[in-house]
């Protein structure tokens, strides 16, 4: 299901018109990524939790050339599904 | 900063920004993440610009070993959900740490070096004089993977954080400049301290990583005799090695020595051993073989494995 499709289908299910689901969808985004960047974690009840963990950096080896590269450090967002999201799919 | 926000909390800083009622928005978060929910269970796959893609995952059953008591357990095959952030959403939450990119590390590049590193200013001459004589004398074990003399068609991929720099290359644009300048009287001194910079990085490069690290571009073509003078040191090549250590067969590479001993711990097995150490656990099979185990699923904390060290066969 794309971007497209996702949409629609959130258009029908909740009888919005287009513009406001635009609308919404991109202050949805926006906010969560405003929070995710001041490191908060956004729980979404009976979905999973969306939350920004650190990476440290490492060493990492390239067997075949024998390589070594330093990965930097980095934080990643890591979303967790709650328990009833697992149990239902 | 640990915070934690709830769906409402989110719905309520929504209705803030577009305008529309707070009822409303919650509503629409609701059918937002109920949507992607029954989308997975449909297509297996949610695309969501600016946010990401949720995905499903069928794992398969697979045997495991209870890490504490040694026993074989079964871990039975589910589906699970992931989740890759889109690019947008990434690089905002890692805008802290984006200046930050992979660099390659020099073998010479020790512990202490990384440690130094982190204050400002690093003294790059006075560093790679000193290691020279040192490592010059040495009989040297390492294999020789690719014939010395050409350093200069290397790849130079140069990494734009300082931090993790090579010795020998911050050096390089100092023995680049005199050379200019040096038209006078001191001509030959400079040449001499060029050719002494270059023996130095040449034997740094030796040790370096076997091959593609980021490397001194060649100022002086005078250079060039000096390097292989200093080449010629006989080498023992990796199949002569070989012979001393057991081998895998069929293997893509030589077993050519050791380079650590490892201390098994509580909850490790050799897969995370090789993962770590080799960077594939592909590649357990050669500590299994290094150490002569028998049974490598069973293997006791304190036990001292021993890491090989490998280089790849020519075809």
């Amino acid at each position: 299901m794309n971007n497209k499709e996702f949409l629609s289908t959130v258009m029908r299910k909740g009888q919005f018109p287009s513009r406001v689901v635009n609308q919404q969808v991109a202050a949805l985004v926006s906010e969560l990524t405003a929070a995710l960047e001041d490191e908060q974690t956004v729980s979404i009840s009976s979905f999973g939790n969306f939350e920004v963990k650190k990476r440290l950096e490492r060493v990492i080896v390239n067997p075949t050339t024998g390589q070594r590269m330093l990965v930097p450090p980095k934080l990643v967002v890591a979303f967790k599904p709650s328990q009833i999201l697992k149990s239902k799919i | 900063m640990e915070q934690k926000i709830s769906q409402l909390e989110l719905a309520a800083k929504m209705a803030k920004r577009t305008g529309i009622t707070k009822q409303d928005t919650e509503n629409f978060v609701r059918i937002f993440f109920e949507t992607i929910r029954e989308g997975l269970m449909q297509d297996k796959l949610v695309k969501v610009k600016g946010l990401g893609t949720f995905k499903l995952i069928e794992v398969s059953d697979r045997e495991s070993v209870d890490v504490n008591t040694g026993e074989r357990i079964r871990i039975e095959g589910h589906t699970k959900v992931t989740f890759t952030p889109d690019a947008s959403l990434r690089d905002q939450v890692n805008r802290p740490f984006s200046e930050f990119e992979t660099t390659v590390l020099a073998d010479s590049t020790s512990q202490e070096d990384m440690e130094r590193i982190d204050t400002p200013a690093v003294p790059p001459v006075k560093k790679t004089e000193e290691p020279a004589p040192v490592q010059k004398p040495e009989p040297k074990p390492e294999p020789k993977p690719e014939p010395k003399p050409e350093p200069k068609p290397e790849p130079k991929p140069e990494p734009k954080p300082a931090k993790e720099e090579k010795a020998p290359e911050q050096k390089a644009p100092e023995a680049a400049a005199p050379v200019q300048q040096s038209e006078g009287s001191s001509w030959w001194k400079w040449l001499l301290i060029i050719v002494l910079l270059f023996i130095v990085g040449g034997v740094c490069y030796y040790f370096g990583t076997q091959r593609g690290t980021n490397e001194v571009t060649e100022p002086a073509v005078d250079d060039e005799p000096v390097v292989e003078e200093e080449v010629i040191v006989a080498e023992p090549t990796p199949e002569e090695l070989a012979k001393n250590y057991p081998q895998v067969e069929g293997g893509d590479y030589w077993i050519v020595g050791e380079v650590c001993v490892h201390e098994m711990q509580v909850g490790e097995g050799l897969l995370k051993i090789a993962r770590k150490e080799l960077g594939n656990s592909d590649l357990m099979e050669y500590i299994i073989v290094f150490n002569d185990i028998k049974n490598p699923d069973i293997i006791p904390p304190g036990a001292q494995i021993r890491i090989p060290k490998m280089v790849r066969k020519d075809k």
